[in-house]
């Protein structure tokens, strides 16, 4: 398959660079050969059946998890073991979980003001007052006091991408968000989602939900045993005319 | 269907008795009514059965001569009474009891941390640690402590002293001038933005002074001769630790520390509001500690400085009569009292080594540990630190993996993490059964008759031998340390309330 060229949008260097990145989990081989580039302000949805490396790929940016072999580089940093580098980086990139990993002993706005304070150097002033504006954005500004464990699912989540960007980040990563989610709280952290990608924020964002793949991505990316199988923008993977990869079309038949 | 209006029912009881809500209260009466009729039967009996062997409860008896002596025992005599031999007894629990708690916390912790370190040696040997010592009895530590250790120590004459009497000479001023060096290196790696080369820097800079001090290069050479007098003596008497005693100055020297801990408090006060207000980060802790640090010393050299008076009056000893001296040389020779010392000393706390009385049997002056104590103490604070290690290591990795991904991924340093994320959730975890640890060693401290250690249970065990009051003493032991017991849990309370989490 051909690279998404045509997703080209504002800049023209890549934010990230993937050059044949390969990892193990001891002998398991969970990702490889993977080569991928992502522009400023495009929005890539990661899907592909359980173990397929999905998640595994999108920690290993931020190094949650180490890659082996090959080159990262995200904003123009170099993932390698130098902490200094990981520091620069994790300051950049926002992440969401699938389990919030809110931190239970802070309130709300404590969780979201922390890192910003601590790791941005800001005053507690500036801060809340971020804090604040970004509970709006995610609709929830009356939680601010409470404790994370007297949230619902769907606000939890929200809190979180709320907490994740309070840092500012250039590019977010989302690893399964909703697939803790009871079914009527899916849509109101999806809307969430779905309105960051239009802000322009960079993102990749590994999902189950299908429609909104469908709807928010600017590119798909389809994986299976590590490898990258298939990409292309979603108008294209998801069509019927057009003629997939085997594997693929296995996967596409037994969701769609 | 017709609605059974409540009590209309063909029944033989009238309607208030099937009412659960009385028929409950009912219950309970019954139930109190037993109870009562119970225990006074059976203190009817008790007192009865007592008084016939002449043995009935009081604590009258406490007034009495107790006419037996006892170790471990500061000023008590057997000609005082019962009640002072019982309160050497709830001193010596308590002696064994707070430090213990405390020790054990310190080890313990350590042992915690210790059990999840990267380091493979440092693992191994504190897994050893932890599973030999939990899975003995604590008695036969205690005894082990006794007859192991504690009895092949050397004799009273052949003291192991701390440091090595006699006069040595330090290259004082190359140490002075080598922190000063380290202290800069310190500094200088602190402005390296990488940490690698931080930590490099810092770690080879120090390297290099400490070797060159090891290896005796002496390039300031200013060796000072300095006379050392042991502080701590180790024999089969146990061990002896050196007194500080609070002289004249004391306590003008006070005013400076306290002045210097409020000076602390206020900068880490000030310091963190000027962190909130405009983010800058600030050291506070190590700031505030430098200037409490600063003004106590600043007062030690202030004291210091004040004059001694040029003559003095002395008894002496060959002579038979008061002579007058000059200050300096009554002091060289030993021959001020210690109200005079106290008195005239430049120092706010005198330093007084161990030494032995006249006879050469007891201590007369510093502070002694008894070989009966040190075997109780070392005991139960070895064997409650494996179990509060295993708690430790529990309660860190209690905390889930996700909230240390979500502190990397934010960006936190792995010192915050530790500080704002790992350690208030591993709390809540580890105090409950920290609680109950604190609580067993203070309970087990009771094991000390095993090694004849004069603690509250075993003076009681001899009071109620001479007296025959076995009610009124076990009475008291059992009062004694449900007292102890009830504060250590009032306080572990406290603490627990303060991490526990918020939900719904």
């Amino acid at each position: 398959m051909e690279d998404g060229k045509q997703q080209v949008m504002a800049g023209d260097e890549p934010i990230i660079i993937c050059r044949d990145m390969n990892k193990w989990f001891g002998e398991f081989h969970v990702l490889r050969n993977i080569s991928i580039e992502v522009m400023p302000q495009e929005v890539l949805v990661i899907i592909g059946p359980s173990g397929s490396g999905k998640s595994t790929f999108i920690r290993c940016i931020n190094r949650l998890e180490e890659h082996q072999d090959g080159t990262i580089i995200v904003d123009g940093i170099e993932l390698s073991h130098d902490v200094q580098n990981i520091a620069d980086i994790r300051r950049e990139t926002g992440m969401v979980f699938q389990q919030f990993n809110l931190f239970p002993h802070l309130t709300v706005i404590d969780n979201i003001t922390l890192a910003p304070m601590k790791v941005r150097h800001w005053a507690r002033d500036k801060a809340e007052q971020r804090a604040m504006e970004l509970l709006e954005r995610v609709e929830i500004p009356e939680q601010a006091f409470k404790y994370p464990g007297q949230l619902s699912g769907g606000q939890q989540q929200r809190v979180a991408i709320a907490r994740a960007l309070a840092m500012e980040p250039k590019i977010m990563l989302f690893d399964e968000p909703t697939s803790a989610l009871d079914p009527e709280m899916i849509k109101e952290v999806l809307d969430v989602i779905e309105e960051l990608a239009r802000s322009g924020m960079t993102m990749l964002v590994v999902t189950h939900e299908m429609g909104f793949a469908r709807e928010v991505a600017d590119r798909i990316i389809f994986m299976d045993m590590g490898r990258i199988v298939e990409q292309g923008p979603p108008e294209n993977f998801f069509s019927p005319d057009i003629e997939h990869h085997p594997r693929t079309q296995e996967f596409l038949d037994q969701i769609l | 269907m017709a609605i059974k209006p409540a009590g209309q029912q063909e029944n033989l009881l009238p309607a208030m008795f099937r009412d659960g809500r009385i028929l409950q209260g009912i219950a309970q009466i019954i139930f109190v009514v037993i109870v009562v009729i119970v225990l006074n039967d059976l203190q009817t009996r008790i007192n009865t059965a007592l008084e016939s062997t002449n043995q009935s409860p009081n604590f009258e008896f406490l007034q009495n001569r107790a006419g037996f002596s006892l170790a471990d025992s500061g000023s008590y005599s057997s000609n005082d009474r019962y009640i002072d031999a019982f309160e050497v007894g709830f001193i010596n629990t308590l002696r064994v009891v707070l430090l213990g708690l405390a020790s054990t916390t310190v080890i313990g912790i350590m042992a915690g941390i210790f059990l999840l370190s990267r380091n493979f040696l440092l693992r191994t040997i504190s897994r050893a640690y932890v599973e030999v010592l939990r899975n003995t009895p604590v008695l036969l530590q205690i005894i082990a402590w006794y007859f192991i250790v504690m009895l092949s120590l050397p004799q009273q004459q052949e003291s192991i002293a701390f440091p090595r009497e006699g006069v040595r000479s330090l290259p004082l001023l190359q140490y002075a001038l080598s922190l000063l060096v380290v202290l800069f290196i310190w500094q200088y790696g602190g402005t390296l933005r990488r940490p690698a080369w931080r930590n490099g820097v810092r770690q080879a800079g120090i390297a290099v002074v400490v070797l060159v001090n090891l290896l005796g290069i002496s390039i300031v050479g200013a060796a000072t001769p300095i006379e050392f007098h042991p502080g701590i003596y180790i024999s089969i008497k146990g061990v002896a630790v050196f007194e500080l005693i609070p002289s004249a100055l004391f306590g003008v020297w006070m005013v400076f520390v306290v002045l210097g801990a409020v000076v602390a408090l206020a900068m880490s006060r000030y310091f963190a509001f000027i962190t909130e207000s405009t983010g800058q980060p600030i050291p506070r802790t190590r700031l505030a500690l430098t200037a409490f640090i600063s003004f106590t010393l600043l007062g030690w050299i202030i004291m210091g400085m004040r004059p001694t008076p040029s003559a003095i009056s002395v008894y002496d000893d060959e002579g038979g009569a008061f002579i007058e001296m000059e200050y300096e040389d009554a002091f060289e020779s030993g021959m001020l009292t210690i109200e005079q010392e106290l008195e005239y000393t430049r120092q706010p706390l005198l330093f007084r080594p161990p030494t032995l009385d006249r006879r050469g049997r007891n201590i007369e002056t510093g502070i002694e540990f008894s070989p009966n104590y040190l075997a109780v103490f070392l005991g139960l604070v070895i064997y409650t630190s494996a179990f509060i290690a295993e708690i430790v290591r529990a309660g860190i990795q209690a905390v889930p993996k996700g909230q240390l991904e979500a502190s990397r991924a934010l960006g936190l340093s792995q010192a915050d993490m530790l500080r704002l994320i790992i350690l208030p959730q591993a709390l809540r975890v580890i105090i409950p059964p920290l609680g109950n640890q604190f609580l067993n060693l203070s309970k087990n401290s009771s094991l000390a008759i095993a090694v004849a250690y004069t603690d509250i249970y075993q003076v009681t065990f001899t009071i109620i031998n001479q007296s025959g009051q076995s009610v009124t003493g076990i009475v008291m032991v059992m009062l004694s340390y449900l007292f102890i017991s009830l504060c250590i849990s009032l306080l572990m309370n406290v603490i627990n309330q303060r991490y526990q989490l918020v939900t719904r």
